[in-house]
């Protein structure tokens, strides 16, 4: 290969998708110049230490375990993520798909009580990347007491999302090595000239830890503003769809992505979703490294170092959401509209996402009917569906019950109310029958007086009273009559197709391949 | 160019004040119709499901139970009706050759049954024309014709009965 | 009260204590000395974590009847990579070296544990480690110090090997007693039950170490133990300790038998 050519094509920030398969041909340090490693580094970043740093102490330590199987499930990612790592970096990389992956397989349906030390299991890889082991120690904390945090009853939401925000300053400054907050450009960070080596070259193991980011994404809106009794009865749903679905998927086009899974968590904690995504981008730029036959292996560790690199906050200082010094490149931290804790996805602009097996859409946008979401203080107002894998964020509830019933196999409906600590949490089986999730869904009532989907927000609500229902058709004499329905009656109705539905069309084909019009306003 | 969204927001407005005037005056029973709205892929060949048209119906659609599932065409719906997701009764609603009337398959107690004269063609060929290569007719002269229309992808194609067809459909994956 | 009755009260109000605590996991594969052998890993507790461990240790000295030690620690991470401890030694009955057999509240101990760098594919972690005893023991005198110098490295996959080499000196020595001692641990740790379980850690040491009085000679000790997560929050340990060789009037245990529990918050 022309290799000026490649540099060029390299610095449009592309290149890799299209040509991992050649690029893969070279032997270890016959393949093109890797990117070089930035001037200056901060000493930090290449520190000797061990730098463990401990829990911050709260009532809402390990209350994950309220929600057992997903205690269980998350202790068995970690054993998955460091048996990867150890066989990758020990010459064991060639059984990746077979033993490993049996391996890993195993433990995954048979976790372990505690989660353990992944320093322990993956022992050489921990010695050679110390200070990747920081970044992922200290985010992987921050991960988990987050979801502490969530799962603690005894909080209330206020205390919560007051918890989360002073975990997160604890996460940010207790080490040099917290990970940008900004939406970074996930078409750049997939598209070094090592990206998609390991996707291409372990598909079944890529999966497992796609799985593994997957869940790791879903968990916040399992938890998210919802009891003990709603997170234990979603997480029946999810955990299912992990085990048997996620982990094994091998079709995605690409990584989760935090406001894909878990949209009213991101749009509440953009800061945390954007750590979350970039930590798992940066999981995927290492494992592409390590399987990348063209680099030496001093090359690789120089490679991992700048990855590293790429996602510090340290690196995007002075920067804030929506700058864009560098379009489509390094420094671009503009995000998806509508959704501030998403940054620019591979070969998209910023208003049209391309959400697989579910097309083109804006985030900002309700999924059934096109009408556009609630922002700002009022987002928590927006309602959301959980199902086959995803979760969309919707306008009003009728949009909520009928997108579940055009999706196959069971659902989850988050159902905002007039009190926003009091959400109604329905779980619909695979027949479409709902059932609430606890006893604070059962007295739930609903107004649905079907018109235009301009206003379905007014028209189609959820009231957790029927004293709530009262005084809100009181105020409002053009509900006067309406009829409060309750959970039952409301589940056996359909909506008709909403009038403002329209199909938000991208550029022909799949982004992600990276052969789309990327980065151009997206219209109708 | 102006954001979509913000032009969608105008939009919005406008056809907020509209709509509340209209639910003032009318308080819409829900209607049990087809309500598909947002458009997916075929969740069992993962291909777009194509939609209907001002001529013709192409959307297969599923019933399970209050689901409604659309598919790509009525060979991926039979294929994934036979899968262990959908174990009891259900119905497929195959578009025909008559806009509005689709052909309604059932399936209860484990019997499939559809209105008499029900035929279907089946040919296997790439799943980019299913829409071609699988329909549901209600007579075998709109068979025919149908065929007639496609005389390079339907060349040999023989008129198949539900039995038969079902059978066609018995779990593979789509070419 | 008498000092069988502290130490009692003592040890009824840390084990309180330890089990009340909202408290985080020790894992079961760092190694802190007594727990249950008597060598450590080259690790200091993670920054801003707080532990608590003690265990108890019924022992047949060589030269003296049965007797029983109980220890207790808190340990304090207060920097990076650094930490802090506090121990308390009681024993009753029987203790070698010595031929008193009354209770003893054993000497205080304060710690400073540093690591100076995490283990690479081609370098040890080392560790520095400096004690200070006060003189609360029956009949002691002075402070002793103890340095001690730690390095941990990995031999196989997760089988780690661990030196610890001790200067201990004792400013309060009498006649008869030797102001310096030296001891030596050669510790070996390996996870049991991978990739299985991922709960449980065997240890093995070989010791030796000098006669604490003129005259006496050293003693070569070895032992074996495990480690055991119990819950998110702890670890029981279980150890088996002898003094296998000694020269002539070595302090000597002919069997020890240690069990303890550690958690951290």
């Amino acid at each position: 290969m022309d290799r000026r050519r490649f540099l060029r094509l390299a610095a449009g920030g592309g290149l890799a998708l299209l040509a991992a398969p050649t690029l893969s041909a070279f032997a270890a340090g016959d393949g093109p110049s890797p990117p070089a490693l930035p001037k200056d580094l901060p000493k930090w970043l290449r520190n000797r230490d061990t730098n463990h740093v401990f829990w911050t102490r709260g009532r809402y330590n390990f209350a994950v375990y309220k929600i057992r199987p997903l205690a269980l499930d998350l202790n068995a990612v970690s054993v998955g993520h460091a048996m990867a790592y150890e066989d990758l970096v020990t010459g064991k990389a060639h059984r990746l798909e077979t033993e490993t992956f049996a391996r890993i397989d195993r433990v995954l349906k048979n976790p372990p009580r505690f989660a353990p030390s992944e320093r322990f299991i993956g022992n050489t890889f921990s010695r050679r990347f110390g200070v990747l082991e920081q970044v992922f120690d200290s985010a992987h904390l921050l991960h988990t007491q987050t979801v502490d945090v969530l799962a603690e009853p005894s909080m209330t939401l206020a205390e919560k999302e007051a918890e989360v925000e002073r975990l997160y300053q604890v996460y940010r400054t207790t080490l040099p090595t917290a990970i940008t907050p900004l939406p970074l450009n996930m078409g750049y960070l997939y598209g070094q000239p090592y990206s998609r080596a390991f996707r291409d070259r372990f598909p079944k193991v890529n999966g497992l830890f796609w799985g593994y980011h997957w869940l790791q994404s879903a968990m916040y809106d399992v938890l998210y503003g919802h009891n003990l009794s709603e997170q234990q009865k979603v997480y029946e749903i999810i955990g299912d769809q992990y085990r048997r679905t996620e982990l094994y998927r091998t079709d995605r086009f690409f990584m989760p992505m935090t406001g894909e899974v878990s949209p009213r968590f991101a749009a509440r904690f953009p800061e945390l979703a954007n750590v979350f995504d970039n930590l798992h981008m940066l999981h995927d730029m290492v494992n592409d490294i390590l399987v990348t036959p063209w680099l030496t292996e001093a090359q690789k560790d120089e490679q991992v170092t700048r990855a590293i690199w790429l996602v510090m906050e340290a690196a995007h200082a002075g920067h804030r959401p929506g700058d864009s010094p560098e379009p489509g490149g390094w420094r671009d931290y503009r995000h998806m509209e509508g959704m501030p804790g998403m940054g620019l996805m591979p070969d998209m602009s910023p208003n049209a996402m391309f959400m697989q097996g579910l097309g083109w859409m804006a985030l900002g946008e309700c999924h059934h009917c096109s009408m556009p979401l609630p922002e700002g203080a009022e987002a928590w107002r927006a309602h959301a569906v959980t199902a086959d894998g995803w979760t969309m964020r919707v306008r009003c509830p009728l949009c909520a019950r009928d997108m579940s019933l055009e999706t196959k196999g069971r659902a989850v409906l988050h159902l905002t109310t007039e009190d926003p600590e009091r959400p109604a949490v329905l779980l619909s089986d695979d027949r479409g029958n709902l059932t609430p999730a606890s006893d604070r869904a059962g007295s739930v009532v609903f107004l649905e007086q079907e018109a235009s989907h301009a206003a379905c927000h007014e028209w189609s609500q959820a009231f957790t009273s029927r004293a709530a229902f009262d005084a809100f058709v009181a105020a409002r004499p053009e509900y006067r009559g309406a009829k409060a329905l309750t959970l039952a009656e409301w589940g056996e109705r359909t909506g008709r197709k909403p009038d403002t539905y329209f199909r938000r069309e991208g550029p022909p084909g799949n982004p992600f391949d990276g052969k789309a019009g990327g980065g151009k306003e997206v219209g109708k | 160019m102006k954001s979509t969204v913000a032009t969608r927001r105008a939009f919005a407005a406008r056809l907020s004040a509209l709509a509340l005037a209209a639910a003032a005056a009318a308080s819409l029973a829900a209607l049990p119709l087809p309500a598909a709205a947002h458009e997916t892929d075929c969740p069992f060949c993962k291909l777009k499901v194509v939609q209907d048209t001002k001529e013709q119906d192409n959307e297969v659609a599923l019933r399970y139970g209050r689901k409604r599932i659309e598919y790509r065409c009525v060979f991926c719906a039979l294929s994934e009706a036979q899968t262990p997701q959908y174990p009891g009764d259900l119905t497929i609603l195959a578009p025909s050759e008559k806009k509005g009337q689709p052909v309604v398959i059932e399936r209860r107690g484990g019997a499939w049954s559809a209105p008499d004269g029900t035929l279907f063609v089946g040919v296997r060929a790439s799943h980019d024309h299913c829409q071609v290569t699988y329909r549901a007719f209600t007579s075998r002269a709109a068979f025919d014709a149908h065929v007639a229309k496609n005389p390079v992808l339907l060349r040999d194609a023989k008129p198949l009965t539900l039995a038969q067809m079902v059978e066609l459909a018995k779990p593979k994956q789509p070419k | 009260m008498n000092v069988l009755g502290r130490a009692l009260s003592l040890a009824a109000m840390v084990t309180l204590f330890a089990f009340a605590s909202p408290a985080r996991a020790i894992d079961h594969d760092n190694i802190d000395a007594g727990r249950p052998l008597r060598f450590e890993d080259a690790d200091s507790i993670a920054f801003r974590e707080r532990a608590f461990e003690f265990g108890i240790a019924p022992a047949w000295p060589s030269n003296s009847r049965f007797g029983v030690g109980l220890s207790a620690e808190y340990l304090y991470g207060f920097a990076l990579n650094s930490h802090f401890s506090v121990d308390f030694d009681p024993s009753f009955g029987g203790r070698a070296g010595t031929s008193d057999t009354r209770a003893d509240f054993g000497r205080v101990g304060l710690g400073v544990f540093h690591n100076l760098n995490r283990e690479t594919l081609n370098t040890p972690a080392f560790a520095v480690r400096a004690d200070a005893y006060l003189p609360t023991a029956r009949g002691s005198r002075g402070v002793d110090l103890r340095l001690r110098g730690i390095a941990s490295r990995t031999l196989r996959g997760s089988e780690r090997l661990h030196v610890n080499v001790d200067a201990a000196f004792r400013t309060g020595a009498g006649d008869g007693e030797r102001s310096f001692v030296p001891a030596l641990a050669l510790g070996y740790t390996r996870p049991v039950g991978y990739p299985r379980r991922f709960d449980r850690t065997m240890l093995a040491e070989v010791t030796w170490r000098g006669g604490e009085e003129a005259g006496a000679g050293s003693a070569v000790g070895v032992g074996l133990g495990i480690r055991q997560q119990v819950d998110v929050r702890s670890v029981l340990d279980l150890g088996i300790q002898s003094d296998i060789a000694g020269g002539r009037n070595a302090a000597r245990d002919d069997f020890r038998f240690v069990a303890g529990y550690s958690t951290a918050f």
